[in-house]
């Protein structure tokens, strides 16, 4: 299929029509399991943030009142500062606040504004210099109406204790390493953020849902568990109830500081109640018996359950998974044959038909999201690698077996065939991501056509993820998954700065010094514009090494009922937020 | 017979003890520990890894961190889980009598399946019943309980659009002892037993109805039976009051065994089901590595499994006066 628009053009014009595909929905499947939450509005110009946002357009006057039913298949503890998972961070939005989030409205939201940061907790920010950020908080925010804290409201001391607090456990805290200080104003209504250099995308950073959470100091001190028994925050919601294996409950926070714009309290709902269920096919039988009111659709049975839920409204969404073959570390660090050389890297990618794997996946096909970077932060950072923009590296993309052999042929001499392992996580992963195993079946046969043989080494999840993924410690290459990234740069460095350094996820240690220096400079950059072009560069730049081969990412459709209204237009993997960027909005009509 | 009971309790220590030490290293000795996933997809620096062993309390040497386990195990006190720090107790509590009583009911399933299917084949030997029965027996075996279970739900959803209860509709049956029932026999209500007993015990329910119509077909032969029918018996006391009793004897010991096929069989199903047991909850742990919780419930199991033994042990004494212990 030749180019002739944008990605989601081309998504939609097949069969899902344009206007649903852009109003986009929630995600409920992403890397560690389903979180399953809602799908599109129906508004079309409204373009307020969440908010401050009126209705969508037909919807009518919310009604305030009714428990969302969903479900979530994993919960790895309540506390989102000492978690690295996003299902904790995304959970614990229903409870907590943060200083920013990402720009959610109803209705369609323009691409070049899916990866916009908006004002939460913070009333306004200034930025006197370019290490200097001055965030003034709301003076009507308030921790819930609940012991220890009992109302009282937020302060900017705060603000500074959870950024502390951050800094000490959180797994994620490298994430803000570029932070020197974070001071209280002395009548608590101003925080200032000092950096040790310049930041260009530092409030997005702030907005990111993995990070800087709002928790109160009398809640974490109230005993040594506090903050796994239950969560206690600003957020919209008061905490419920959580059993294991059971369900997650909230219910409203009538003193959330947030109203919409006729000047409602929000949220709407009166409360929330996730379904703890492991087993898709529990979740779509409940979905179709009328006892869940959102799921996320494994595409593969897309058409079944479109079949058993007719009436049910499906959503698409791009996916925030990334998906990719990574190599031996010694491949970089020793120059280790064959993948140390770029063109067996490209002749790999190029074995791959993507098409092919896209329709075996589901009869909706689908498209190459995520290569190398989230599609969902939409095409103003994104390049399409069907586009034309990506340039001469766009041909690494395209299934060619005839240049994948010459390419090897050229680097191996002889025939260019090798033998080499292929390691893969055979548990959870097949699973929790409905495409995982359709994927790492087909990988085998697509190589071998190229003259690569493969020997499949599966390896039990925890292995996996601790001495695989973690440790890189394998041979040859490996079939995973990368979850999501809730902002570029985060995604830049992690990949490709050195492990010690920020590059957490380098999971090959690729050592390249020009790509750093050039990452490094990027998110110095004070200017959106020249940090946009940068990153399209870079883009274009891995995509000619191929230190990473990014496999496919199949859309995601979630369905709901159709009595779920007031849903926000979410933007992918910046807007994990499900209390305060999904949900806030939902109402149900009669 | 207290003394004989006393003596395999005493015996069942040592058992407990090396399924503890096994459990115990055996997990820390895997690839793949808890630190790691506690990190997520982040670098664990050796900084990181210190501190959360610490809050884990995973910083001490496994020898001391074992016999400080064993000791608060000895007195029930497992401690907290690893994942979520909440005592493993309290939710031994809620979900330890859920799957002993879905278990319990897949084992009586069984037998009410089993026994007179295989009685029935036996006495009618070659018969159409034998047939019918041989070939159920078969058809049970060969069914997996997670294909049973799975079809279930997917073709109820698919054709009735029923939906089993959701996990939050589980009521212990001391609560409310209808809706418990309901849960584990009748889940989609319509009195249709396809519940999560029902498909345990369908599956269990082949290897004890072969085994007791072989059973049968032996004591039928025997001279004490040919006497019975010499005497002019009748059918029914000859074989149930005179073969069955002898024939029982090798099923019970079949039954005793399930236990921990059962324990094995309630992790699927209880996933399959959204029973909200101890199964799903050691899966759940085994992939997260949490180590207590592993610990603790491989205990239980194998507490289980020599109570069980103990119990099919007394049983032969009851069925075969020939058994004397002391």
């Amino acid at each position: 299929m030749g180019y002739t628009g944008s990605y989601w053009d081309r998504v939609t014009a097949r069969r899902i029509s344009r206007r649903r595909a852009l109003q986009m929905a929630a995600i409920t499947g992403a890397s560690a399991g389903a979180i399953a939450i809602v799908g599109c509005g129906g508004g079309d110009d409204d373009d307020e943030t969440t908010g401050g946002s009126t209705p969508g357009a037909g919807e009518g006057t919310p009604v305030p009142g009714g428990t969302f039913r969903g479900t979530v298949s994993l919960v790895l503890g309540k506390d989102p500062h000492k978690a690295s998972t996003f299902l904790t961070h995304a959970l614990g939005s229903y409870s907590y606040s943060r200083l920013m989030r990402y720009k959610t409205v109803l209705g369609e939201l323009s691409q070049d504004e899916w990866y916009t940061t908006a004002l939460e907790v913070a009333e306004k920010v200034e930025n006197p210099d370019e290490l200097t950020y001055i965030f003034t908080l709301r003076p009507d925010v308030r921790f819930h109406n609940l012991p220890p804290v009992n109302g009282r409201q937020l302060v900017a001391e705060d603000v500074v204790y959870s950024f502390n607090r951050y800094q000490e456990i959180s797994p994620n805290k490298a994430n803000m390493s570029m932070v020197e200080s974070v001071t209280a104003s002395a009548d608590g209504t101003q925080v200032t953020f000092k950096l040790k250099e310049p930041f260009g995308l530092f409030l997005n950073r702030v907005a990111s849902f993995q990070d800087l959470w709002i928790m109160p100091r009398e809640f974490i001190e109230e005993s040594e568990t506090a903050s796994e028994d239950r969560m206690l925050g600003s957020g919209p919601f008061h905490f419920g109830r959580f059993e294991p294996n059971v369900e997650m409950t909230w219910t409203k926070n009538p003193d959330y500081f947030e109203k919409d714009a006729a000047g409602n309290a929000l949220p709407y709902l009166d409360g929330i109640n996730l379904a703890i269920i492991t087993d898709t096919n529990q979740v779509l039988s409940q979905f179709a018996a009328g006892t869940l009111d959102s799921i996320s659709v494994p595409p593969t049975l897309l058409e079944s359950v479109r079949g058993q839920s007719p009436d049910a409204i499906f959503d698409v969404a791009p996916r925030n998974i990334l998906s990719f073959l990574y190599f031996e570390p010694a491949s970089y660090t020793a120059d280790k044959a064959p993948f140390n050389d770029e063109r067996v890297r490209r002749a790999m990618s190029m074995a791959i038909n993507r098409d092919a794997l896209l329709n075996r996946i589901s009869s909706e096909g689908g498209e190459w999201p995520n290569i190398p970077i989230n599609a969902g932060f939409g095409e103003s950072w994104w390049l399409d690698p069907k586009g034309s923009d990506i340039g001469d590296a766009g041909q690494y993309y395209q299934y060619n077996l005839t240049e994948a052999k010459a390419l090897l042929t050229a680097a191996l001499g002889g025939n260019g065939e090798f033998s080499t392992p292929m390691h893969f996580s055979s548990t959870v992963y097949t699973t929790i991501v409905p495409y995982y195993d359709v994927v790492r079946e087909s990988l085998p046969a697509l190589f071998r056509e190229a003259g690569i043989t493969v020997s499949e080494v599966p390896e039990e999840y925890g292995v996996y993820i601790t001495k695989t993924f973690g440790r890189g410690e394998f041979d040859g290459f490996t079939f995973g998954l990368e979850s999501v990234f809730s902002d570029i740069g985060l995604y830049w460095a992690n990949m490709f700065y050195p492990r010690d350094a920020g590059g957490g996820r380098n999971h090959s240690s690729v050592g390249d010094v020009t790509l750093v220096d050039r990452i490094q400079k990027m998110l110095q950059l004070q200017d959106i514009d020249e940090i946009r072009q940068e990153n399209f560069e870079l883009q274009r730049y891995v995509s000619d090494k191929m230190y990473y081969v990014p496999v496919v990412t199949p859309v995601e459709f979630n369905a709901r009922t159709p009595r779920l209204k007031g849903v926000t237009n979410i933007t992918g993997p910046t807007t994990y937020a499900l209390g305060t960027e999904v949900q806030l909005t939902n109402w149900f009509s009669a | 017979m207290r003394q004989y009971i006393f003596k395999r309790l005493a015996l069942g220590v040592p058992t407990l003890i090396g399924v503890s030490l096994l459990v115990f290293f055996m997990l820390r000795v895997l690839p793949g520990d808890i630190v790691q996933q506690v990190a997520g997809d982040n670098l664990v620096t050796d900084e990181d890894r210190a501190r959360i062993e610490r809050d884990l309390g995973l910083d001490k040497p496994a020898y001391q961190e074992y016999f400080s386990w064993i000791g608060n195990a000895a007195t029930f006190d497992f401690g907290l889980s690893l994942r979520d720090r909440q005592p493993i107790g309290d939710r031994l509590q809620r979900t330890l009598p859920t799957t002993i009583e879905m278990s319990l009911l897949a084992l009586l399933i069984s037998l009410v399946i089993a026994v007179p299917i295989g009685i029935i084949s036996a006495v009618r030997q070659d018969s159409i019943a034998d047939y019918v029965g041989r070939s159920v027996s078969i058809g049970f075996l060969a069914m997996p309980t997670f294909w049973l279970g799975t079809m279930i739900i997917v073709y109820s959803s698919e054709w009735f659009r029923w939906a089993t209860p959701l996990p939050r509709d589980y009521e212990q049956i001391w609560e409310n002892p209808w809706a418990n029932l309901k849960f584990l026999l009748f889940p989609f209500g319509h009195f249709v037993p396809a519940g999560p007993s029902v498909v345990l015990g369908v599956s269990l329910s082949g290897t004890v109805m072969r085994l007791m119509r072989t059973q049968m077909l032996e004591v039928l032969r025997q001279d004490y039976v040919r006497t019975a029918w010499a005497k002019g018996l009748r059918e029914r006391s000859v074989v149930v009051r005179h073969a069955l009793k002898n024939a029982l004897i090798p099923v019970v010991t079949v039954v005793g065994l399930q236990v921990p096929i059962l324990v094995g069989g309630s992790v699927i199903v209880e996933s399959i089901y959204n029973v909200p047991g101890i199964g799903q909850w050691f899966f759940t742990a085994i992939i997260a590595r949490d180590y207590t919780a592993v610990q603790a419930i491989a205990l239980l199991t194998a507490l289980a499994v020599v109570l069980s033994n103990l119990i099919v042990d007394i049983t032969y004494a009851y069925l075969d006066p020939r058994i004397r212990y002391s």
